[in-house]
């Protein structure tokens, strides 16, 4: 190598040293306000299929209706315990299927879920907005139907269809009309009611 | 006549004393009455009721599935309350703990996973943004955490261009089963001893509305690599300069 050459070679060191200096003065997160930013090129959104009912109670976490001990239908807590469970709350399910029955109002039920400690919200008027958020937050909500008589559990709710999952017959989901299920349920007394805690996570996408 | 007016006004006195203190009792017995109504029209004292419905729809998912009592799964739990970074994250988000003995994950999980235990951050419809299972999940819970910033980062589409990649926090402790009777077993692999499941549920989480997390993407110099990038400037530097000298004293002495 001829000394011109080394000198070069020389000064090519040089300046990759000055170079490293200015990496480790500025940090690799300083970098980015002078590195240059290439974006993420504009791909349009995956289709995501929406799962249906958005409230998809596995068949082992649903209970049946039973009759309490004055040998009423238990719909209101046979309902509640289907949700508790799909929203992770097992020992609380399992300690109201052994401790609470019977038929309910809504006052009183309220009472039971506070001596229960269980977190719940509840309408009374017929706001289908409650329904509307209870399915939108995936976590259903108690509906009552045949003029007050029963409470099965709203499990879905969109534009166009409802569906609902009866504690009489947990083995489907029965899908009706929207408008058909809000005119049961507000001509039920409109009384809705729904524990309020983490739902289960959708199917993986 | 004296004696006369004054029975007359004593009368009159006790008429108007009757008449005051019946008033009274009516008054007392209505407000009664009215609170016992009102407490009744509204039921009980709604100590559990949720009034304010919280918009959380938009949150996403963040489930930590394992087999209950299992080391590595129980450590993992932990990191999320201890950690503060990870902490904050789990405030964020819809938290769930899947044991995998409960039907939950036999219908949700048990096809999907790809091993035991495993981390999972979905969005709020059910796009998975971050997954890792088994031996692939990080050694810390900094690294974890800085798994799931980048992941998170790249999926709101911040898209920033790192071509060195994410800095790898080193773990503060070789990690190590929490059961020291562990280290009697072979491999560390000891047969499962039956574990008791928990006889009341966990906390629940608070009810906060919200979005997608604020996650903040960690950086920074890790000492260790500035000790060796400070090592490397100063051989630079050295190296050019006494490559010039050189090349110099060549020049001057050898003419």
């Amino acid at each position: 190598m001829t000394p011109r050459k080394f000198q070069l070679a020389g000064l090519l060191v040089f300046w990759a040293g000055m170079t490293a200096i200015l990496f480790c003065c500025l940090g690799c997160g300083q970098l980015d306000s002078i590195m240059p930013r290439i974006d993420v090129p504009n791909i349009p959104p995956r289709v995501v299929v929406s799962e249906r009912p958005v409230v998809n109670i596995p068949y082992d976490l649903r209970q049946k209706n039973w009759l309490g001990r004055q040998r009423e239908g238990s719909c209101t807590w046979a309902t509640t315990i289907s949700l508790l469970r799909w929203q992770g709350r097992y020992a609380k399910a399992d300690w109201v299927r052994k401790n609470r029955g019977d038929g309910e109002w809504p006052e009183h039920m309220a009472k039971g879920l506070d001596s229960a400690k269980i977190r719940y919200a509840y309408t009374t008027d017929g706001d289908v907005k409650f329904l509307e958020w209870a399915c939108k937050t995936r976590r259903g909500c108690g509906v009552t139907v045949n003029g007050g008589a029963h409470m099965v559990a709203l499990v879905h709710l969109d534009s166009q269809w409802a569906a609902i999952l009866d504690n009489n017959d947990i083995n489907k989901f029965i899908w009706v009309p929207r408008a058909a299920l809000i005119a049961e349920w507000k001509a039920s007394h409109g009384w809705a009611v729904a524990p309020v805690y983490t739902p289960a996570p959708p199917m993986p996408q | 006549m004296n004696e006369y007016l004054r029975r007359k006004n004593m009368r009159d006195g006790l008429l108007y004393l009757s008449v005051f203190v019946i008033g009274i009792l009516f008054l007392v017995a209505a407000s009664s009455s009215d609170g016992a109504e009102a407490r009744n029209a509204r039921g009980v004292i709604a100590l559990e009721r949720v009034v304010e419905l919280p918009d959380d729809s938009e949150k996403w998912y963040l489930s930590i599935v394992g087999e209950y009592g299992e080391a590595r799964y129980t450590e993992i739990l932990l990191w999320f309350e201890k950690d503060s970074a990870l902490n904050q994250l789990r405030k964020q988000v819809h938290f769930r703990m899947i044991d995998s003995d409960t039907s939950t994950y036999r219908k949700r999980y048990a096809q999907n996973v790809k091993g035991l235990p495993t981390v999972r951050l979905q969005k709020h419809n059910g796009v998975v943004v971050y997954e890792s299972a088994g031996d692939n999940l990080p050694l810390s819970a900094g690294g974890l955490y800085g798994a799931i910033a980048n992941s998170a980062s790249k999926a709101q589409g911040l898209g920033i261009f790192r071509p060195w990649g994410p800095r790898k926090q080193l773990p503060l402790r070789a990690p190590g089963p929490l059961d020291p009777l562990d280290y009697r077993c072979p491999n560390r692999k000891c047969p499962r001893r039956p574990v008791e499941p928990p006889e009341d549920d966990p906390p629940p989480a608070p009810l906060v509305p919200g979005g997608p997390p604020e996650i903040a993407v960690q950086s920074g110099l890790d000492m260790p690599s500035a000790g060796i990038g400070a090592g490397s400037v100063l051989l630079c530097l050295f190296g050019g300069a006494g490559a010039s000298l050189f090349v110099q004293w060549r020049k001057m002495y050898r003419q």
